[in-house]
């Protein structure tokens, strides 16, 4: 499956989310955001992008340790 | 719950569509980088779902809520989140190409595929649960 193919099949989920859609305006907004981020991935990802991402990744990993 | 559930779900999909994405085209070239970062932002995504479940209130008997957290889910849920990112950390020499691959790949998809289980299993604790407190 290609990244295109990953893009279409997301698209598909959230047309079948209407659900989340009336009840979940946080949830709706962050996978719109993700959608969004996705189809910027259109240019070239560069070192300096992953590196970003690995260090949002490592900081909400701190905020869900950091859970009781 | 249902949001959530709704939610979990389509990023249990994700992580699933996205280890496709990344299997295929590793190896040579930019587009081994964006697989990467899909896989990437799969998991912010994956970890968002969990802080909105980890910030929801402890379940309860009786129930005094009717959205909320099992212990035991989530203790799970956290423990496969810390996994999964380590092993992304693991991985990321590999991920922005300085270091040939040797396994991180697989071990960082391994451990966000049992995260996706974790939250799999939160799921259907949740269904059953909305289940009998809905029932006559």
């Amino acid at each position: 499956m290609t990244r295109d193919a990953t893009l279409r099949l997301l698209a598909a989920l959230l047309a079948d989310l209407p659900q989340a859609i009336e009840t979940g305006d946080q949830l709706i907004r962050l996978i719109n955001r993700a959608y969004a981020e996705l189809k910027d991935m259109k240019r070239d990802v560069t070192a300096e992008d992953i590196d970003a991402l690995l260090k949002k990744i490592r900081a909400t990993s701190a905020r869900i340790q950091s859970l009781g | 719950m249902k949001t959530i559930v709704n939610v979990l779900v389509c990023a249990t999909t994700l992580v699933f569509a996205t280890a496709c994405a990344l299997l295929a085209p590793f190896g040579l070239d930019g587009k081994a980088r964006s697989a990467a970062a899909v896989m990437l932002e799969t998991h912010a995504v994956l970890q968002q779902a969990v802080l909105i479940y980890g910030h929801l209130p402890p379940c309860t008997t009786p129930p005094l809520a009717h959205v909320c957290r099992e212990p035991r889910h989530w203790i799970a849920i956290r423990q496969a989140e810390r996994l999964a990112t380590e092993a992304i950390l693991a991985a990321a020499p590999v991920l922005d190409g300085t270091t040939p691959d040797t396994g991180e790949i697989l071990r960082a998809m391994e451990a966000i595929d049992a995260l996706t289980r974790a939250l799999g299993e939160g799921r259907r604790a949740a269904e059953t649960r909305d289940r009998k407190e809905t029932a006559p």
